[in-house]
C-alpha cells in the first residue's frame, strides 16, 4: 500500500528517493521532485496563514489525501523533509516517519563517509536501504 | 452509553472555523467565518486552488482527484470540487470527523444550486451576495453542531 518516499534536504534537493508500487511513471523524475518540494514550500506558508492557532503550527502539515493516495508529511527543525505516498486508507504515517527520520540520523548522518546535503547512494549507504525496507514490511506497509 | 459520553466530550472541540467556495479559475467567490479571528487572508483560496491541482500532477497512481483531506496541527481542510470544477471547503478542528464534513458540504452545494445558481440576478463566476443562502448555510452549520456528531476517526 505504498507508492514511493521521497527525503529532501535542508536545500531543496531530494537526497532519496524509492518506488515501490508506483503505476505512473513522472516525464523527469528530477522535475517532480523539484514540483514536490516547491508544493511543500508554499503548503508551508498555506498552514501558518490559514491556521486558527499559528504558534502550534511547528511541524508544516501531517497529511493530505486525494482519491488516489495519501501523502505523508514528516519535517524537521534540521530542514530535512520526508514525504511518503500511499494509498488512501492508510492511517497517519507520522510515528513511522520518525522512525524513517531515526534511521537516516543512525545510518547516513553519522556515517563518517556521508557528507551533508549529499544525495545518499544506496550502494554506498546499503544499511540504510536494508533497515528501511526491514521497517516497513515489519510495519506492514510492504509485502 | 459510552458512545453518547463521548460525544458530549468531543463536541466541545467539533468547530468549524469557515466555509470558502472557489469558482473554476481560482478565485475566492464565497468566504464565512464561523468563529471570530484576527488575521483573515483571502488569497489564500486561490492559493489552495494552485495547491489542489498540484496535488493531481504528482500523483504516483494514475488519475487523482485533487486535495479532498488536508490535516495540520490545529486544523482540518475537507474540499468538495463539483464537475463544474467549484470548490467548497471548511476549515474546521482536526478532530472532525471526514465523514461528517463531506456530508455537510454536499449539503451546502445543495443549498448553493437552490440559492445562488437559481437566482437569476447572480452570474457565474461572480462573488456570492445571496441572503437566502448565507441563512441556508447558517442553518446547514448550526444543524450540525445541534444534532449529536459522530465520534472522529
Amino acid at each position: 500500500s505504498l507508492y514511493n518516499m521521497y527525503i529532501f534536504n535542508r536545500l531543496g534537493a531530494c537526497v532519496y528517493y524509492e518506488e515501490y508500487n508506483r503505476t505512473t511513471p513522472p516525464a523527469s523524475l528530477e522535475d517532480e521532485q523539484n514540483l514536490i518540494y516547491g508544493m511543500l514550500y508554499s503548503f508551508k506558508h498555506f498552514v501558518q496563514k490559514t491556521s486558527p492557532k499559528p504558534d502550534e503550527e511547528q511541524s508544516g502539515f501531517r497529511y493530505f489525501r486525494t482519491s488516489a493516495y495519501k501523502l505523508h508529511y514528516f519535517e524537521t527543525a534540521s530542514g530535512f523533509r520526508l514525504v511518503l505516498n500511499s494509498a488512501p486508507n492508510v492511517a497517519d504515517l507520522r510515528k513511522e516517519l520518525r522512525f524513517v527520520y531515526s534511521l537516516l540520523v543512525d545510518y547516513v548522518i553519522k556515517n563518517p563517509e556521508y557528507t551533508v546535503n549529499d544525495k545518499i547512494q544506496p550502494d554506498v549507504f546499503s544499511v540504510f536501504v536494508r533497515e528501511l525496507g526491514t521497517y516497513l514490511t515489519a510495519k506492514k506497509l510492504l509485502k | 452509553y459510552q458512545r453518547r459520553v463521548r460525544d458530549t466530550t468531543q463536541n466541545k472541540s467539533m468547530v468549524l472555523y469557515s466555509i470558502n467556495i472557489i469558482n473554476k479559475d481560482g478565485g475566492l467567490v464565497y468566504h464565512r467565518e464561523f468563529v471570530k479571528s484576527q488575521r483573515v487572508d483571502l488569497r489564500l483560496a486561490s492559493s489552495f486552488h494552485v495547491m489542489h491541482a498540484m496535488a493531481c500532477q504528482i500523483s504516483p497512481v494514475a488519475k487523482s482527484s485533487g486535495i479532498e483531506e488536508f490535516v495540520a496541527e490545529a486544523f482540518k481542510l475537507q474540499c468538495m470540487q463539483t464537475r463544474t470544477g467549484v470548490k467548497f471547503y471548511f476549515i474546521a478542528d482536526p478532530l472532525h470527523s471526514s465523514t461528517v464534513l463531506k456530508s455537510l458540504l454536499a449539503r451546502v452545494y445543495e443549498v448553493y444550486c437552490d440559492y445562488v445558481l437559481k437566482n437569476p440576478f447572480y452570474s457565474l463566476e461572480q462573488p456570492v451576495r445571496c441572503e437566502k443562502f448565507d441563512y441556508f448555510v447558517e442553518q446547514v452549520v448550526s444543524s450540525s453542531s445541534a444534532a449529536s456528531s459522530k465520534p472522529s476517526k
